[in-house]
């Protein structure tokens, strides 16, 4: 009875969730308190211990605090970093390389996405990279919607570059145990195939070619190097000192695990990112109340709800996500060498249709932590990629839909579908096969 | 949906777009001086001769009465219609500048603020005109305050005369003034009036003028970097008839463009702005 309660409890979450029935906050709480009033009311035991052997009470026990603690850190940092005008300055500079070359120019806004998208969460690649798309675009007179388009697809492939570039990233890869550098030294070649496969696509199925005459070259290189990368920076002497701790904080997390001190469980990457938060407010106190604010706080509270719900269906009393993750066991036991590329998508349709931030905390608790690492690197890159596959998919994609909405590009929800739906099977299915590649690997 | 960051990067990657201003080569190969008997006409002499070295000038002063001794390359007195002289000057000779004093009567018993020959020379010609004031000398050339109209092309012509014209050390202030008044009789003749109606309609459209505007203008200062003197800029919303005046103590000179089509040299508001400020030498363009 207690198990097919809280099955149908995370059910209805997850299907509100998906038709956005409340905000993610709100909802996520309410479910948490429902789920954990009715635990408790069932005699469900929770571990109460906490440091020092001191009593804590349920909730606490059951958030997977170095999550969130990565995620306030990182919002910190990048949000005092983004105000030295480190990012705004190098996407100026990269478009100026581009020479306004429509060709160059979705080549360079790409890879620019990818690496935002690998180090600032993907909603803030997007905001950055699409803004100066539209305001580029404008300037060189041409049609934003392929670029924005482009970008759109590649926050969420750049977003499986780094343990830290997105939420599933960060969930499955602390569960799965694989340190900052594995996963950009697994990821990274999957990245550059799909991101390869993205741009060709997008050439042949948008026609964007170099141009032709020399005239129209001219023209566009005009406009682009009337762009002046510094008029975003307003304090040099803060813009320096931002590159460095930047520099410093990807050196930290890449060597985190090879570290002494910091390789300690007690540290983790949690530390480092508050460490790179801490050092950015040194750096700017008087920012320090407006950084504070933008920590989006409804995701941290939608994480909160998010692993007390969870925590309470892992619970060996309630059961549900033992089920749930002997249905799975099955499925790779009957799928055989295939499992892992059919789990891409799996994971890959289920986060397109609903939030992939719970698919990878139930996924998370339901493998075992000896699960093959091929299996986990399906969970990740489905779980990252789905969101490709619908406007609302994932907050990068509707980012970049409001932006064309804003631009009065009419886009609807099956043109959308139809637009992405090639470069959403094309990114899984190469995700498929470097699975396979990565069974035989690993 | 995070509208408000898009807003703040939009915004910041508009404001870091420059456009390219480039400087006008500007020559003045001859000059003609209008000069009566007073101190301010010999203060045009001077000023004549400070440009004549500079820009390689041919000076021709024409004497409206008498005849007097200011150092020129040629000398000529006005006989009969002094008008009539004025006509042939603007409409036949066709110098490149024209230095007078203002005032400078026709009848004495003109009491105009900039005197009837001013009032004629205003309306018969469309070649720029330096209406000196008082008795300054070269220095006036240090402090230019150019009143930009708005458009690229105004600001090309003016920053390209007071670019020539500033001496080392020297300062160039561009001043556009976003007329609240202006913006709203351009918004009801595009018939948008119940668009401005609504909240932000007017405000989006002034906010839209000055963005454009200081994009110009820091594009003028980009081009200036590398000059010995400092170009600065300034956006005002307000009155042009009580914003030019209180800046304009602070400067020797003041650039004025016509603002007017081509059968008029200047438009009634700018002709009125030089009315108003009877101590401040002016360049009308």
């Amino acid at each position: 009875m207690i198990t097919l309660f809280f099955a149908a409890l995370l059910a209805a979450t997850l299907l509100c969730l998906a038709f956005e029935v409340l905000p993610k906050a709100v909802l996520a709480l309410v479910v948490a308190g429902v789920g954990l009033f009715a635990a408790v009311a069932w005699g469900v035991r929770f571990h109460h211990e906490g440091g020092g052997g001191h009593f804590v009470p349920a909730p606490v026990n059951l958030i997977e605090w170095p999550t969130l603690g990565v995620i306030i850190g990182s919002s910190i940092f990048v949000e005092i970093a983004s105000r030295s005008g480190i990012f705004t300055w190098s996407a100026i500079r990269l478009l100026k390389t581009s020479g306004g070359d429509p060709w160059k120019l979705l080549l360079l806004l790409g890879v620019l996405t990818l690496v935002f998208s690998a180090f600032l969460n993907n909603v803030t690649a997007m905001i950055i990279v699409g803004s100066l798309t539209v305001v580029a675009c404008k300037n060189l007179q041409m049609d934003a919607r392929p670029y924005l388009l482009v970008e759109a697809f590649l926050t969420n492939v750049g977003g499986l570059l780094t343990l830290i570039s997105s939420l599933p990233n960060i969930i499955l890869g602390h569960a799965a145990g694989i340190t900052f550098l594995n996963f950009f030294l697994i990821a990274a070649p999957y990245c550059v195939l799909a991101s390869a496969a993205t741009f060709l696509m997008a050439r042949r199925l948008f026609g964007i070619r170099p141009f032709s005459d020399d005239a129209a070259r001219l023209e566009a290189r005009r406009r682009v190097l009337e762009f002046d990368e510094w008029q975003t920076v307003t304090d040099r002497g803060f813009f320096r000192a931002a590159w460095y701790v930047t520099g410093g904080v990807i050196l930290l997390f890449s060597l985190q695990s090879y570290l002494p001190v910091f390789r300690s469980e007690e540290l983790g990457l949690q530390f480092v990112a508050f460490l790179g938060a801490t050092v950015m407010l040194v750096l700017r106190p008087k920012a320090t109340g407006e950084a504070l604010r933008k920590v989006e706080w409804s995701l941290v509270f939608f994480f909160v709800g998010l692993f007390i719900l969870i925590g309470i269906c892992g619970h060996p009393q309630v059961g549900v996500l033992d089920r749930m993750g002997q249905g799975v066991a099955w499925l790779i036991d009957h799928t055989g060498v295939f499992s892992s590329a059919l789990l891409v998508w799996v994971t890959g349709i289920l986060s397109g249709l609903t939030d992939n931030v719970p698919l990878a905390a139930m996924l998370a608790q339901m493998l075992p932590p000896d699960t093959a690492p091929d299996v986990w690197w399906a969970a990740i890159i489905g779980g990252n990629l789905g969101g490709n596959i619908t406007p609302i998919g994932s907050a990068a994609i509707v980012v970049g839909v409001t932006l064309m909405k804003r631009e009065g590009i009419k886009i609807t929800f099956g043109g959308f579908m139809r637009t992405a739906a090639p470069f959403a099977i094309v990114q899984l299915l190469i995700g498929s096969a470097y699975v396979l590649l990565l069974r035989g690997l690993l | 949906m995070k509208e408000r960051d898009l807003d703040e990067f939009e915004s910041i990657f508009q404001r870091a777009i420059i456009p390219t201003i480039e400087v006008g080569r500007i020559a003045i190969p001859d000059i003609v001086v209008l000069a009566d008997a007073s101190e301010t006409a010999a203060a045009c002499g001077r000023i004549a001769q400070h440009l004549r070295d500079r820009f390689r000038s041919r000076v021709c002063v024409h004497y409206l009465k008498n005849p007097g001794d200011l150092p020129a390359d040629d000398h000529r007195v006005v006989e009969g219609d002094p008008l009539a002289h004025l006509r042939h000057i603007t409409d036949v000779e066709k110098p490149s500048l024209i230095i007078a004093p203002a005032p400078l009567h026709l009848e004495d018993t003109d009491d105009g603020v900039l005197g009837d020959l001013v009032d004629a020379l205003l309306v018969a010609t469309s070649i720029p005109t330096l209406l000196v004031r008082g008795t300054p000398d070269a220095s006036i050339f240090q402090r230019i305050l150019a009143k930009i109209p708005g458009g690229r092309h105004d600001l090309i012509e003016q920053f390209s005369v007071a670019f020539a014209l500033c001496g080392a050390g020297g300062t160039i202030r561009l001043l556009h003034i976003v007329n609240e008044h202006d913006v709203q009789r351009l918004a009801s003749a595009l018939e948008i009036t119940p668009e401005i109606e609504t909240a932000g309609g007017i405000e989006d459209l002034l906010q839209a003028i000055e963005t454009r505007m200081d994009h110009l203008l820091r594009g003028a200062i980009r081009a200036a970097q590398d000059a010995p003197f400092r170009v600065e800029s300034d956006i005002e919303v307000g009155d042009p008839f009580v914003i030019v005046p209180q800046q304009a103590r602070d400067f020797s000179l003041l650039i004025v463009g016509s603002q007017s089509s081509h059968e008029e040299f200047l438009s009634s508001r700018a002709y009125e702005l030089i009315r108003r400020l009877p101590d401040v030498t002016v360049l009308a363009l």
